[in-house]
């Protein structure tokens, strides 16, 4: 690939040094600088983890050509401080919890930098304005906002630097208690290496063909133009898994690459290693698949009606149906004075994680197949990799590396097999990075959802009767669905007592993307239709959504909708602190004005308006409402 | 993945020029900001280029020349200096209130008005801005090895959708903007997210106030139709009239057939219409712009019903 040769200073340093004409400002810092600092979150200027200072401004180094920053004064998160030695915006970060899984706080921290380098009395409203451009998954930003204004008061010596040394000690319970984290100093400072952050000598970069058809017979694969591309060392498809080739995390029907047909677009079907990620890109561009197409189902309902099947095997598209029977719904309806029934549905929703999906691998002296990879669930994926590649327990390990956000996204072994069979075949230690793109393709979502929803309350709010069945979206492989179905039955009918419930719950397979783990597994689906009929009965009976709500919680001694005595309950404790913080504006739904007394109360943090910083008044108060 | 051989930087037009008279196969960038996120999978792909040429550092392109009646600016201003330059702040206004809606910091420090133009995106933000600025643009071309210049207005240069007036090397070179002192600017914008975004509807406008009359009032709006635009009768009915609900409102009904979008048409217009009546009241410097809209939310309501029946 062709050269250039670039003279700059980074972080005070100069350096000359000769890349590939093509890179990025953010490839040359992490591939040859070693600034793992700076991350890629996207590579289209989206997230802003990658920002570094370009001669005093900051800019996102993924939409900077390297050629670009010949000549130019570099500063990455490195720049900064090092654990040891953190800027005021850095300690600020670990005094107020602002990093989480870390993966967008270096750029975070950059931003609040330029921000406050800009104006060092920036107010909340320019604080938001000006780091409009980085985004964060876990925080909800709050304690980052925190953390910015609380270096800005230090800064101006509005504060004193004690405020970041101000943890306390937790007495009986960590919950709710300020504690040091011991993993910020290196998650601020950039120095924490995620998978995509390591390098292991002779590595080699994976590259991954994916299906483009969502349900096709695989006639052939013509690997000759592949081989042959300069710097190929190992290419496998499903030929090559020597073992017991499926996996997932209830149900292992999902093969490590494609195996005779694909069920969905972005499933993988070869695997390249080569020297580089660019030769790897080329091979991938140089396979040609020969595809049968075949019907697909698109739709749950479709899929009940069996004539497609997507897993021959199984004779069927149901993945489970989980029923719960609790008293008798029928005789309790015929009590109820007002009986609901409505339909819900939730759409498919990505995880979103600031990390994309990123693995190493390598069989290390013994023999031992070693996997890096942020996986939420690697005792599991062990287990699974033992019996795919053939291997005793003892000859697989997993080694979890920190973890840029998963929220049940990184709980499926998609991609770790690949890594497993190209390590093996060229015993030498690969790599492979997700981008943006292939990661929202390939990796499973929250499952879609249709609730069919029957309330039966008496005249005072008191439930009698519930009725609900929900469908769910499976999508091409069961990675997850048999325990959302689990959960969501279990606890969709919300944290009240109900004496009488009739609860079915099916997850089937279709040739849309797989649906897996995500935040609170199932329970979401049902209880957002559970939670919307409160209000609805709310509405209907003339009572306040939180009574409603009182009137048929959880206390001591209920049983559950399994039958399980409970201990305690804390579902009213939550209510009540929930009224008081919210503000709460008392009586029915529809007693309120079109414009909520609650909405804009002094807990509540005010929505972003763009202009902050044009505004000659300049408090960042909002001024019109 | 972006991949090219050479990546040239020339200084000058005259070094543009000839180099892109000699190097064939040259792919023109300025901030980069739109060629990098295209090169990805779902996009353009793996993209195999020879030459790159960045055109953001030719010093021609770089020029800010500020009169009291004209202001000339290089097409390679990037939105930053648009959004914080403290003379664009008060001659030129209504640049600012496109920036803050731009992208974000980060991404303005690199993309270009230039670049923006050029794209000559029904979405683009910059244009209707500069066509209230009665904008006239210059376009270098390389003939018999000299570099000839013609000016010409703005929506001369814009020819469609993603097409300019520039053949194989031309390169825009700055934009002739009129300089606005005096008068009040706003500009509005909607779409997905408020960073980043791409807009479904945006309006920018310029009003000068006499009295209690409209001296001057400007109106472009884009998002809506294959190349943004003034809306003429809006301007024309308002100018000389009293500032008054009734007239603002008469005349925010007179262009909404501008909107030639495929989707969304009835949500378009009602946004439109608003946008309209807010971004005249903003230009206004209303203050309690939320209430002082309110007023006409019937109005609006019952003329969509009408529209739409």
């Amino acid at each position: 690939m062709p050269n250039l040769e670039l003279k700059l200073t980074i972080n005070g340093r100069k350096i000359k040094k000769t890349t590939f004409s093509h890179y990025r400002l953010l490839d040359f810092l992490r591939e040859d600088l070693d600034l793992t600092g700076t991350k890629e979150g996207c590579g289209a200027g989206e997230c802003g983890t990658c920002s570094v200072f370009i001669n005093g401004k900051l800019v996102k180094s993924c939409l900077v050509p390297a050629a670009k920053a010949d000549g130019a004064k570099i500063e990455t998160v490195e720049g900064l401080g090092n654990p040891e030695q953190m800027s005021h915006i850095q300690k600020a970060f670990c005094a107020t919890g602002a990093s989480q899984c870390g993966f967008c706080i270096p750029g975070m921290v950059m931003a609040a930098t330029s921000t406050l380098r800009n104006n060092p009395k920036a107010n909340l409203e320019q604080i938001k304005e000006e780091m409009g451009g980085n985004i964060c998954r876990c925080t909800g930003y709050q304690k980052i906002f925190d953390a910015v204004e609380m270096a800005r008061d230090v800064i101006n010596k509005e504060k004193s630097e004690k405020v970041f040394d101000e943890y306390e000690k937790p007495k009986n319970s960590f919950i709710g208690a300020n504690v040091k984290r011991i993993d910020a100093p290196s998650k601020v400072t950039g120095r924490l290496k995620y998978a995509a952050d390591m390098k292991l000598p002779n590595m080699l970069h994976m590259q991954v063909l994916r299906s483009d058809r969502p349900h096709a017979k695989i006639l052939n694969i013509d690997l000759t133009k592949a081989k042959k591309i300069d710097g190929v060392r190992g290419i496998v498809t499903c030929d090559d898994v020597p073992g017991i080739d499926n996996f997932g995390v209830f149900i292992e029907d999902q093969p490590v690459l494609a195996k005779d047909k694909v069920r969905y677009v972005g499933e993988a079907i070869v695997a390249v290693a080569a020297d580089t990620v660019e030769q790897a890109r080329d091979a991938i561009n140089a396979i040609k698949i020969k595809y049968k197409d075949l019907p697909a189902i698109y739709d749950p309902e479709e899929a009940l009606k069996e004539k497609i099947l997507i897993h021959e095997h199984y004779k069927t598209n149901l993945v489970k149906h989980i029923p719960i029977r609790k008293g008798n719904t029928e005789e309790a309806f015929k009590k109820a004075d007002l009986i609901i029934e409505d339909e819900f549905s939730t759409q498919p929703v990505e995880h979103a994680y600031l990390e994309p999906m990123a693995g190493v691998s390598y069989v290390d002296q013994d023999g031992v197949l070693t996997i890096v990879s942020p996986s939420q669930n690697i005792t599991h994926h062990r287990h699974m990799m033992a019996k795919i590649m053939n291997l005793p327990i003892h000859k697989v390990r997993f080694i979890m590396s920190p973890v840029g956000g998963g929220f049940g996204g990184k709980e499926d072994m998609i991609y770790q097999g690949m890594l497993a069979l190209l390590a093996t075949k060229t015993r030498q230690p690969i790599k492979y990075v997700m981008t943006r793109e292939e990661d929202i393709v390939s990796t499973a979502k929250r499952h879609p959802s249709r609730t069919k929803y029957k309330m039966g309350l008496t005249k005072e709010g008191k439930i009698l009767a519930v009725e609900i069945s929900m469908l769910a979206d499976g999508g091409a492989y069961g990675c997850s669905t048999e325990g959302v179905m689990r959960k969501a039955a279990i606890l969709g009918a919300g944290p009240y007592n109900i004496e009488n419930l009739k609860m079915d719950t099916r997850g089937v397979y279709t040739n849309n993307t797989p649906s897996g783990a995500f935040r609170s597994f199932g329970a979401l689906q049902t209880e957002f239709a559970t939670e919307s009929m409160l209000d609805i009965a709310a509405e209907k009976l003339q009572m306040d959504p939180f009574e409603i709500r009182r009137i048929n919680a959880f206390v001591k001694g209920n049983l559950t909708h399994t039958k399980q005595e409970l201990n305690s309950a804390s579902i009213n404790t939550v209510l009540n602190e929930l009224e008081k913080l919210s503000n709460w504006e008392k009586g029915p739904p529809q007693s309120r004005g079109q414009i909520r007394k609650d909405t804009f109360s002094k807990d509540n943090r005010d929505a972003c308006e763009l202009g902050a910083r044009l505004k000659s008044n300049g408090n960042g108060k909002r001024v019109n409402r | 993945m972006l991949r090219y051989d050479n990546y040239f930087i020339p200084k000058t037009l005259k070094e543009y020029f000839e180099l892109t008279s000699k190097v064939k196969d040259c792919r023109i960038v300025a901030g980069c900001t739109d060629i990098l996120p295209w090169a990805r999978e779902g996009r353009g792909g793996d993209v195999f280029l020879k030459n790159v040429v960045d055109v953001s550092r030719i010093k021609e392109l770089n020029t800010f020349k500020f009169g009291s009646k004209k202001i000339l600016m290089g097409a390679a201003t990037n939105y930053q200096k648009l959004f914080l330059d403290k003379k664009i702040r008060k001659s030129l206004k209504v640049l600012p209130q496109v920036s803050v809606w731009f992208a974000d910091d980060q991404i303005r420090e690199l993309a270009t008005i230039g670049g923006n133009i050029v794209n000559a995106s029904p979405a683009g933000d910059g244009m209707p801005a500069l066509l209230t600025l009665n904008t006239k643009v210059t376009v270098a071309r390389f003939k018999n090895k000299k570099i000839v210049k013609e000016k010409m207005p703005l929506e001369k240069f814009v020819k469609g959708r993603n097409k300019v007036a520039l053949k194989n090397n031309d390169l825009l070179v700055d934009f002739e903007l009129e300089n606005t002192d005096g008068y009040g600017a706003c500009f509005e914008k909607v779409g997905h997210r408020r960073s980043l975004v791409i807009s479904t509807v945006c309006v920018a406008s310029l009003v000068k106030v006499n009295k209690n009359t409209f001296q001057d009032v400007r109106v472009a709006v884009g998002g809506v139709c294959e190349v943004p635009t003034r809306l003429l009768k809006t301007e024309k009915f308002l100018k000389g009239k009293s500032i008054d609900e009734n007239n603002i409102y008469a005349a925010s009904m007179l262009d909404l057939n501008v909107i030639k979008s495929r989707s969304r048409r009835e949500y378009r217009t009602e946004v439109l219409q608003n946008f309209i009546i807010r971004s005249i009241l903003k230009s206004l410097g209303k203050n309690n712009i939320d209430e002082e809209i309110q007023k006409f939310d019937n109005k609006v309501k019952q003329n969509l019903e009408t529209v739409h029946a």
